[in-house]
Formats: C-alpha cells, sequence, structure tokens
C-alpha cells in the first residue's frame, strides 16, 4: 500500500494541475492578507473560498485522477498485491497530494505574515484542519463513485450532482424545513441537521470562531455553547472523521468485489 | 491659568470659611452623622480629609455638605450612605465607596427620596450598589460625577444613576461604568441628559421607559453588554450622542420599543452588533446618523411607520436595513448614502439615478426565522440573495432609496 | 447513495428528538424578552411560556407574558401549553402560574413598571402585603384584570 501511495503521491505532485492549485492557494490567502489588512475579515474571506473550492476540487479531481489512472491500476492488479491496498494506496496518494498543495499554498502566506503569534492562530489552524478534512471528504467520495460507475460522464455527473446537493440543495432544503417548521422549537434540530452536511459543520465551526458570530442571536449563543464545549467539539470533529472513514471503506468493500 | 488657580483657590477659602461645622477626625464633631444632626436648616458642613466609616445618614433638613479632597466615606456593614428626605441639599467632593449587593433592597449610596432641589456634584463612588437613587423628585442636578462599579454578573448588580418618577432633572458630566445600566429612568419627564459617558454596563449604558419629553445630547455610550434601551415613551430627542462597540448576541447600540414622534439626529452608531432595532417606531425622524461598521444598521419589525430616514450614512455594514414581511410601511427614505450602493450618476447632480434596495432577502428571512441565521455566509444564501437582487420576489417594494446620494454626506 | 438512506431515519428520529418541552432555565443577562427584546436580567421576574409545539418563550417579567398572553400577539391562547414563573422570595425554581399567587403593589417595582411579583404560598404573600398598599391576585384573576 505505501508504495502504491508514495509512487501516487511524487506522480501528482509533480503534475502541473498539483503545483497550479497549490499556487493559486497561495495568491489567494497572500492577497486577502495583504489587501483586506483585517485578518479576522481574511480569514471569514478565506473560509467561503475553502468551503467551496476545497469540496470541489476534491470531487473533481477524485474522478478524473480515477479514470486517468484506470489502465495503471489495471496493470499493478496484475501483480501479487492485496486489492484493496491498490486501490487504497492510490486513493491516499491522491489526497495526500492535493491536501499538502492546500497546506502549503494556504499555510505558507500566513505564517510569512506572521498570523502564528497573532490571536487568529486558533482559528487559522482550524481553517487549515477543515480544508484538509473537506479535501479527503470530497475526493473520497468522488473516487468511490468512480470506483463505482464505468462510464465517465455518469460518474462525473453524479459526483458534481453530489457536491452541489452538500454545497446548495441541502443548505435550501433546510432552509425550507426551517421556515415551514417555524412554530416548533428548532434549535436542536438545526445543530443536528448541520452534523449530516461537512460543509456546514465546517462553516459553522469556522464563523463561531470569529466575531461575526454575535450576529447569530440566540441560536448562535446555543450553538456557541455546544461547540465551545470539549464535548460539541469532539463531537464535530468525530462527524468530520467520520465523514471522511466512511467513503474509505465503501471503497475498500467494492474494491475487493470489482472486475475489469 | 494662574488667575483662575487663584481665583478657585480664593473661592475654596471663603467656602471653608463660610463652612458652620466642621468634620474631622481631630475635632469635636468626629462623624457625619453627629454633624448632620446638630446642624441648622441652611447650614454648611465642610469634611476634612480622612476616611470615615459611616452609613444611614438621615438628612431631614437644608443642608450643604462639602467634602475636602481625599474626603472617604466607607459604608459601614457595606449599608446605604446617605438618605435625603428634604429640599434644597447639595453633596459634593465626596468620596463613597465598598457597598454590599442586596437582592431585596435598593441599597444606594446616595438615596434622594420626594426631594426638590437636590444637587449632587463631583462626587467618587467606587463599588456602590445603587449609585445615586432618586424617587419622586424634582429639580435634581447630578453633575460631575464619577459612579464606578465592578459589577460582573447580572444578580449582584444595580443601576449607577437611577431615577424614578421625577422631573425637571438634569444629568450632566457624569462617568458611569460596570454597572447593571449606567443610567436608569423609569416615569421621568422634562428632563435634560447631557455629556455623560456610560461603559463597560453589564446591560444597558443608558436604559429608560415610560419617560417623555427628554433630551439626550451629546452622550456616549460604549461597550455596554447590550446598548441602549429606549421604550415606550415619547417625544425624546436623542442628537449627537455616540453608540459603540456595543457587540455580543443581544446588544443593540439603541433600542426602541414603543417609541413616538421622536428625533434622532446626527448620532453615530459604530461596531455595535444592531445600531437601531426598532419595534413599533412610530413617526420618528432619523436625520444625519452615521451608521459604520455595524452588523445590521437598521432592524426594524412589528408595524414601525411614518418614519423619516433622511442624509443618513451607511458605510461598510454587513446589512444595511433588516425587517420582517408584512410589518413596516409607510416609512421614507430619501437621499441617505449607501456604501453597498452600485447605480450610477449620469446627470451628476450627486444623487443615484436608479432606486437602492437596502433590505435583502436573507435578512427578512432571519427577521422572521432567527434559527435560520445558521445559514450565514453559506453558499445557499448567496445565490437566493443574488437571485432576488435581480428579480425582487420577497422583499418589500416600498423599501427603497429613491434618491440616494453618491457621496459620503458631511454632516454641519 | 446508500449513505443517505440512512441519513433520512437519523433525521426524523432528531426532529422528534428536538421537540421536547421540558421547561429550561432562563439565561439571565444573555436572553432578551419575547415582548420587550429587553435583556432578561432579574431572577425573581423571570416567566418562561412553553407552546403546544413546543417552543419556549422567555421574558423578562410578569407583566410581559401576560401581555403576550392576553393580547394574542404572537399565539393563540389555545395554542399555549404552560407558564411558569418565579417565587420572588425563592427564585430558585420557576413554579406554574396556576399555583402562584400574584401581588400588584407600587412597593414593589418590577422590571416593566406593572409592579407584579409573585408568590408560591398565600401566606407569605399577605405577609409581604402588609403595610404595603396593593392587591393580591391568582393568575385567573389577573388575566382578566390586565388588558
Amino acid at each position: 500500500m505505501w508504495k502504491i501511495l508514495k509512487y501516487s503521491f511524487i506522480d501528482l505532485f509533480r503534475s502541473k494541475w498539483i503545483l497550479s492549485y497549490l499556487f493559486f492557494f497561495f495568491i489567494v490567502s497572500e492577497g486577502l492578507i495583504y489587501f483586506n489588512g483585517n485578518l479576522s475579515k481574511s480569514v471569514a474571506s478565506l473560509m467561503n473560498i475553502i468551503l467551496f473550492l476545497c469540496s470541489l476540487i476534491g470531487i473533481m479531481f477524485g474522478t478524473i485522477y480515477y479514470y486517468n489512472s484506470k489502465e495503471f491500476i489495471q496493470l499493478i492488479l496484475a501483480q501479487p498485491l492485496k486489492r484493496s491496498s491498490i486501490f487504497i494506496g492510490h486513493y491516499l496518494g491522491m489526497n495526500l497530494s492535493l491536501v499538502s498543495a492546500f497546506v502549503i499554498g494556504t499555510g505558507l502566506p500566513f505564517l510569512l505574515n506572521g498570523v502564528i503569534f497573532s490571536d487568529f492562530a486558533d482559528s487559522f489552524v482550524l481553517l487549515l484542519l477543515i480544508g484538509v478534512f473537506l479535501t479527503s471528504i470530497f475526493s473520497a467520495i468522488s473516487y468511490y463513485i468512480s470506483l463505482k460507475s464505468e462510464n465517465r460522464i455518469a460518474g462525473f455527473g453524479l459526483s458534481i450532482f453530489i457536491w452541489l446537493f452538500f454545497a446548495v440543495i441541502y443548505d435550501g432544503l433546510l432552509m425550507v424545513a426551517l421556515l415551514y417548521f417555524e412554530d416548533y422549537p428548532l434549535d436542536k434540530f438545526s445543530l443536528i441537521a448541520i452534523m449530516f452536511n461537512p460543509i456546514d459543520i465546517s462553516r459553522i465551526l469556522i464563523l463561531l470562531k470569529l466575531d461575526i458570530s454575535a450576529m447569530m442571536g440566540y441560536s448562535g449563543a446555543v450553538f456557541s455553547k455546544f461547540f465551545g464545549t470539549y464535548l460539541g467539539m469532539s463531537i464535530s470533529m468525530l462527524m468530520l472523521m467520520l465523514w471522511s472513514l466512511v467513503p474509505i471503506i465503501f471503497i475498500n468493500k467494492s474494491a475487493k468485489s470489482k472486475d475489469f | 491659568m494662574i488667575r483662575i488657580n487663584i481665583i478657585f483657590l480664593l473661592f475654596l477659602f471663603s467656602m471653608q470659611s463660610y463652612a458652620n461645622i466642621i468634620v474631622s477626625s481631630n475635632s469635636d464633631i468626629k462623624t457625619i452623622k453627629q454633624a448632620v444632626e446638630i446642624a441648622k436648616d441652611g447650614e454648611t458642613i465642610l469634611i476634612k480629609e480622612g476616611l470615615y466609616e459611616e452609613s444611614d445618614i438621615v438628612i431631614e433638613k437644608s443642608l450643604k455638605i462639602i467634602g475636602e479632597d481625599e474626603a472617604v466615606i466607607k459604608a459601614k456593614d457595606g449599608n446605604k450612605v446617605f438618605i435625603i428626605n428634604s429640599d434644597n441639599v447639595l453633596i459634593k467632593n465626596l468620596t463613597i465607596k465598598d457597598m454590599k449587593t442586596s437582592y431585596i433592597e435598593d441599597i444606594s449610596a446616595i438615596k434622594i427620596n420626594n426631594s426638590n432641589s437636590v444637587i449632587i456634584e463631583n462626587n467618587t463612588l467606587i463599588n456602590t450598589f445603587f449609585g445615586i437613587y432618586a424617587a419622586n423628585c424634582t429639580n435634581l442636578i447630578i453633575r460631575d460625577n464619577n459612579i464606578i462599579s465592578n459589577a460582573v454578573e447580572q444578580s449582584s448588580s444595580a443601576n449607577g444613576i437611577h431615577l424614578w418618577k421625577c422631573k425637571n432633572i438634569l444629568v450632566e458630566n457624569n462617568h458611569v461604568e460596570k454597572h447593571r445600566d449606567g443610567i436608569y429612568f423609569e416615569f421621568v419627564k422634562n428632563s435634560l441628559i447631557k455629556n455623560n459617558y456610560s461603559k463597560l454596563n453589564l446591560r444597558y449604558g443608558l436604559h429608560f421607559m415610560f419617560s417623555d419629553n427628554n433630551r439626550y445630547y451629546k452622550n456616549r455610550f460604549e461597550d455596554n453588554g447590550a446598548g441602549v434601551a429606549v421604550m415606550y415613551s415619547n417625544n425624546i430627542e436623542m442628537i449627537e450622542n455616540d453608540f459603540v462597540e456595543n457587540w455580543g448576541t443581544n446588544a443593540y447600540g439603541l433600542l426602541l420599543k414603543e417609541i413616538k414622534d421622536s428625533k434622532i439626529n446626527n448620532n453615530l452608531f459604530k461596531t455595535n452588533t444592531i445600531g437601531i432595532f426598532g419595534e413599533s417606531v412610530i413617526r420618528c425622524q432619523f436625520e444625519h446618523n452615521d451608521f459604520m461598521n455595524n452588523g445590521w444598521a437598521l432592524k426594524f419589525i412589528s408595524s414601525s411607520e411614518q418614519n423619516n430616514f433622511l442624509y443618513n450614512n451607511f458605510i461598510g455594514n454587513t446589512f444595511d436595513l433588516a425587517t420582517n414581511k408584512n410589518s413596516i410601511s409607510y416609512n421614507v427614505f430619501k437621499n441617505n448614502y449607501w456604501s453597498s450602493y452600485n447605480g450610477y450618476d449620469l446627470n451628476k447632480d450627486g444623487i443615484g439615478d436608479k432606486p437602492h434596495k437596502p433590505v435583502d432577502l436573507f435578512s427578512t428571512v432571519i427577521s422572521d426565522s432567527p434559527v435560520a441565521i445558521i445559514l450565514l455566509r453559506s453558499m445557499f444564501v448567496d445565490m437566493m440573495n443574488f437571485a432576488e437582487k435581480i428579480v425582487p420576489v420577497i422583499t418589500p417594494a416600498g423599501l427603497e432609496d429613491l434618491e440616494p446620494m453618491m457621496k459620503e454626506i458631511k454632516h454641519d | 447513495m446508500i449513505k443517505k438512506l440512512y441519513i433520512l431515519p437519523l433525521l426524523l428520529f432528531s426532529i422528534l428528538l428536538s421537540c421536547s418541552t421540558e421547561p429550561r432555565e432562563i439565561d439571565y443577562g444573555h436572553e432578551n424578552c419575547a415582548f420587550c427584546n429587553m435583556t432578561i436580567m432579574d431572577q425573581q421576574f423571570g416567566t418562561e411560556m412553553i407552546t403546544n409545539k413546543g417552543k419556549i418563550f422567555t421574558y423578562c417579567s410578569i407583566e410581559c407574558m401576560v401581555w403576550e398572553y392576553v393580547r394574542e400577539t404572537k399565539h393563540k391562547k389555545e395554542d399555549v401549553k404552560l407558564m411558569l414563573a418565579k417565587d420572588y422570595i425563592k427564585p430558585s425554581d420557576l413554579v406554574n402560574v396556576e399555583e402562584l399567587f400574584f401581588i400588584k403593589s407600587v412597593d414593589i417595582p418590577s422590571p416593566m413598571g406593572a409592579s407584579l411579583s409573585a408568590y408560591s404560598s398565600k401566606e407569605k404573600a399577605v405577609e409581604i402585603l402588609e403595610g404595603k398598599e396593593g392587591e393580591m391576585f391568582t393568575w385567573k384573576e389577573l388575566t382578566q384584570k390586565i388588558k
């Protein structure tokens, strides 16, 4: 597994796609710090970009990379290697290269500008962590989808739909539900509903760290009490981990039974 | 400068020589209580420097009680210190400190009951429960006092200046800090509140209810737990006040509830969660105010009607205006400057050629269903707001500034 | 796709879970009164209304809750399941308003100016009222008197 991981990591990290991904994040976060001056606002704008891009790039890259290296996988499959370790190694290698491109690209400007020594160090670390989680979650989901679907177009389409669902549709449905059941107590419900969408968990976790959270009123106070506790923080982190692990388990399962 | 000092010194000497009774640790009269008992109507008591441990000094006649610098009264057993039950009393230059807290009793440093023409001037009140508490009084002057407490939790806190059923009061140049409400009025009429500085209070910097015909001028309210609350009052003038840094879950620069026929002009609202929160605000004027960097500049709900918003600056607020559906009508927004305005001015008359719609859809949704705020900054909300901007469906049609200004308005 | 099927029952379950209608303690100094918007501060006067659908509203004073209940500003009377207030002398727990006795007396000022306070024992209320001007009511009488 480690050999395959290492191979696909090195293979990808030299590709211009990953490098331009790295470079893009570098420019964006450097620019945000440089032009905004206000670190709290930079973190907030960067949050929106990370929520949007990490999930989208993860979803697209997962499918594209799988379909592109199909021949390579078929070749490797002829070798005396465990099937699950081939696929999981392959996925992890890809994910690792995406994640490191993101971490280096975003982290470097913040390090250079001394954010680590400011009050925003913890929200910045959280921001990185969340980018890592989102990349892993969405690339795993799309990898699994392409593994299941032989048809490239169908696989790609489904992946994009899944992304659209979590990024936009889910929140729309949630808002409709909240407005429709207005007469009921919804604080707990909305808290639980958020747990089922990794993008929402990430968004709320960061928002509560910023002073914008005061605008969230009483519900915001309930949330911040929940996420502020050790339990709340562990539950949300656990949910994010679960979200990144479950697709890998599915990859593992279908790798064992897949025919070529 | 020197001449002023000389005059001041002369004044001090004259004051001293006019004192009928002198309280000091090395004179015959060692306590203020004793002095008050023996003093005759209209006399002056001078308190020499020193620490006096006293409480329950009841004043039943017209007296002037003046402290020298460093004349400090420590509340004995934390009990209330001065209780004034008569007219024409002056309390000046004293430091009163260290009082206990109580759930049932209104323990206060200076309590004034049913009196006329009382002056409380240039005192320092430290760690008192209630600072100055007046009930059923007329013609009070509360001036140049420093009222600083250390309230940390709501149950053990009280108000700095607390007035109940009073008339013709002047509250001027006071500094109130770390109380429950800095300045609190209930049923107070025809009064002027000027040049006060109220900050770091647990709840409100200024709080008044059922208090008509009052004028608030050049006060500053800063970093209070929930800002300033103005409720159930008519004919209020709030002019040139600063409402800044009232930032917190339920904080407002200014909360207006059931206010009629009032003027809120030339104020500054800066970095508050909500600049002005209005509920049932009717026939009020909001002119030449600056709203800067607030979460919401204005949030108006529940039948707020016939208000005029003219020549205000709205700069860098997250939301400029929020309202819930079907609630606010017949309000006029005209000639304001909105930093979020994206129109143009082809005829160069300084007024934008297309109207500005300050309400966005999401803020309407959260006014109706507050819990939906969890979708703040989500992609869905951004898309929804964008769509609504282009094809308005839900946001109230009448709520627009037909003549938005192109440049920030300079107030004179 | 399979994952989403797990989510549905969980979501339904969570809706059920969040519908519990137990009274909760008021978060003094942080919550706003549902009627007058003032920050709720006084332990002795905080009140709470629970609707049939399980939504909880908190108020800064007895009068604010009575006003809202009588005027039916937010919801109809029949939608209200339970109303709770605090004993002025021992403000530890929220008590059903039906079991309380109310005093209206100018000598006991309350947060919104109606001078209303509540007591869980009738004897204590009578004792408090002694030497003060004012009247005593049950909850029913109070809702008829205050408009």
